[in-house]
């Protein structure tokens, strides 16, 4: 369960030492269009992979796939064991656009506890559940507010509480601080590291930002090409824990950094 | 006249639009800047306007009018305290109110079933589009013979008449409303196991409610017209009808006051709406104080 155990045993063809997730032939088109083809990788418990490439590689594609959202054309997704063709209940989401996958009719509580109670938690559980996710992230003081009275970066926390509270064995994040400015997007990613390591939860994160998938990672899952492929699993070798000034300043964090960007720009 | 006129206000019409039939006031307001603060300024300028509005009708009614038995507004506003004191002047604006009323019911009850099943379906929505625009745009006070002649002067015939004209906004702004539902929001439900009934109550009818409730406003004002048209054509019991009695008696005073008292009502309903829209709506963008989108 600890999260450094798939760190140094990265093993060859994408393995990963105790898989939560399991990738196998997977590939998708859209009529003619082939988006993705041949991708085979493992996402180990509790583990951090960052999957990165330019815009309209075929990302959402493959976080649709993954997330059951989408059935693959082809290969499979096997989540803890099941190969899955819906969400599965061990698996969270994070939508990129906080605004539209929030509801604005219901207060921040009531957004992080609807699962909950779908799920058929007893009143008092669901309630001390979401109060301690949403005090993960910080908005403790914003329960009985709404969406959208809360700033970009406080929505989208909102959201990774809702996730959490769902108690998930794997987030799976799709560009989550993508429309928020700077400051906010460095606050995000440090506090999606500090509740990862609270937690120990595994997170699949999508992102077009190399600087974010070195710093955040683990592993970084390099994709690129037409139909995208996997480029490279390249295990970020960089010290916990991570610091927005000073692991950007590492030598290595820059080596990281260039050998990424060329893999993805790369045709 | 009535059913045709209001038709292309229906075209389309989104949640945003729904907060702006009560409200021209920021046009009124004064443009020098004071120390005055602007609600008072609105409220005083809106005063004025009734006023002048008065004066004029006061001018007019003592001369060009005279020979016509144009009442004064002080003339109108005694007739009207003396019909108030009539059990006769309340019990005809509940007949009215109550045919408007049944009639917004029923429209409602066929019309959000039948949006429903139009809008669940993309192609289905597309090809009945004209069929829609056609049906809201036929005036539904042309039908009025035909419907005389099948129902007679009843209440049945007012009911017929809104139903006919109030149900098209309805359809249309339910069948809207179904593809509004945010498909992000949809992929929420998806991802976190929402129930079919938490779908329903917390997903799929808020989303819907700020355009059936477009469609309702409509309707309802739409309903109060035909009721009280329905009387004054057909002859059934109601405001309509003691306003064309008093007008066969050239009875110009009660006449108007029988005008008046419609208008009020039509401003009464509108109103009842705007406090509707911000109990129910409070989280809409139109409604909402703050907040980004």
């Amino acid at each position: 369960m600890k999260t450094q155990t798939t760190l140094d045993k990265g093993q060859p063809d994408g393995g990963a030492s105790d898989p939560i997730m399991r990738i196998r032939g997977l590939g998708h088109s859209y009529g003619e269009r082939r988006v993705l083809e041949g991708l085979d990788f493992e996402v180990g418990r509790g583990e951090l992979m960052c999957v990165v490439g330019p815009s309209g590689v075929g990302k959402t594609t493959l976080l649709e796939c993954l997330t059951g959202l989408r059935r693959p054309g082809e290969g499979e997704v096997v989540f803890d064991g099941q190969r899955i063709d819906a969400p599965p209940r061990g698996l969270a989401i994070v939508f990129q656009d906080y605004s539209r996958s929030l509801m604005p009719w219901l207060s921040v509580l009531g957004n992080v506890v609807l699962p909950l109670r779908s799920a058929g938690l007893a009143k008092a559980e669901r309630e001390r559940t979401a109060l301690e996710a949403l005090a993960e992230v910080g908005l403790s003081d914003f329960t009985g507010h709404y969406p959208w009275q809360l700033s970009g970066g406080m929505q989208q926390r909102v959201a990774i509480a809702r996730a959490l509270a769902y108690r998930p064995a794997v987030v799976v994040m799709d560009e989550p601080f993508a429309s928020v400015d700077a400051q906010t997007r460095a606050d995000l990613e440090d506090l999606l590291l500090r509740v990862r390591e609270h937690l120990g939860i595994t997170v699949l994160l999508v992102t077009h930002d190399i600087d974010e998938a070195v710093y955040l990672s683990d592993r970084v899952l390099a994709l690129g090409g037409k139909p995208a492929g996997i480029r490279e699993l390249l295990t970020v070798d960089l010290p916990a824990p991570r610091e927005q000034v000073s692991t950007k300043a590492l030598p290595r964090f820059a080596e990281l950094r260039s050998q990424v960007y060329r893999l993805i720009r790369d045709v | 006249m009535t059913g045709a006129k209001t038709g292309p206000d229906v075209t389309g019409t989104g949640p945003g639009r729904a907060g702006t039939g009560a409200r021209t006031a920021p046009a009124a307001a004064g443009t020098e800047p004071g120390a005055v603060p602007t609600g008072v300024r609105r409220l005083v300028n809106r005063l004025l306007a009734i006023l002048v509005a008065l004066v004029v009708w006061h001018l007019f009614a003592l001369g060009p009018g005279a020979s016509s038995d144009f009442p004064t507004p002080p003339e109108s506003f005694r007739t009207a305290v003396d019909l108030a004191g009539t059990g006769a002047y309340w019990s005809n604006i509940a007949t009215s109110v109550e045919t408007a009323l049944l009639g917004l019911g029923l429209a409602v009850l066929v019309g959000v079933p039948v949006g429903l099943l139009i809008g669940a379906d993309e192609r289905v929505r597309r090809s009945t589009q004209l069929l829609l625009d056609f049906g809201r745009t036929v005036p539904a006070i042309a039908l009025l013979p035909l419907l005389l002649l099948l129902f007679g002067a009843t209440r049945d015939l007012g009911l017929v008449l809104i139903l006919v004209s109030a149900v098209w906004p309805v359809v249309i702004q339910t069948s809207y409303a179904v593809g509004e539902i945010s498909p992000q929001l949809r992929r929420v439900g998806r991802a976190y196991h929402l129930t079919r009934w938490h779908l329903l109550r917390h997903l799929i009818a808020p989303s819907m409610f700020p355009f059936v409730f477009v469609g309702l406003r409509i309707a309802a004002t739409l309903s109060l017209l035909m009721a009280i048209s329905s009387e004054f054509l057909g002859g059934s019991d109601g405001l309509g009808y003691v306003l064309l009695q008093a007008m066969q008696i050239n009875d110009t005073g009660r006449a108007f006051v029988y005008s008046f008292t419609a208008a009020f009502l039509g401003l009464l309903l509108n109103l009842v709406f705007v406090l509707l829209q911000r109990r129910v709506l409070w989280w809409h963008p139109s409604v909402r104080k703050g907040g980004t989108a």
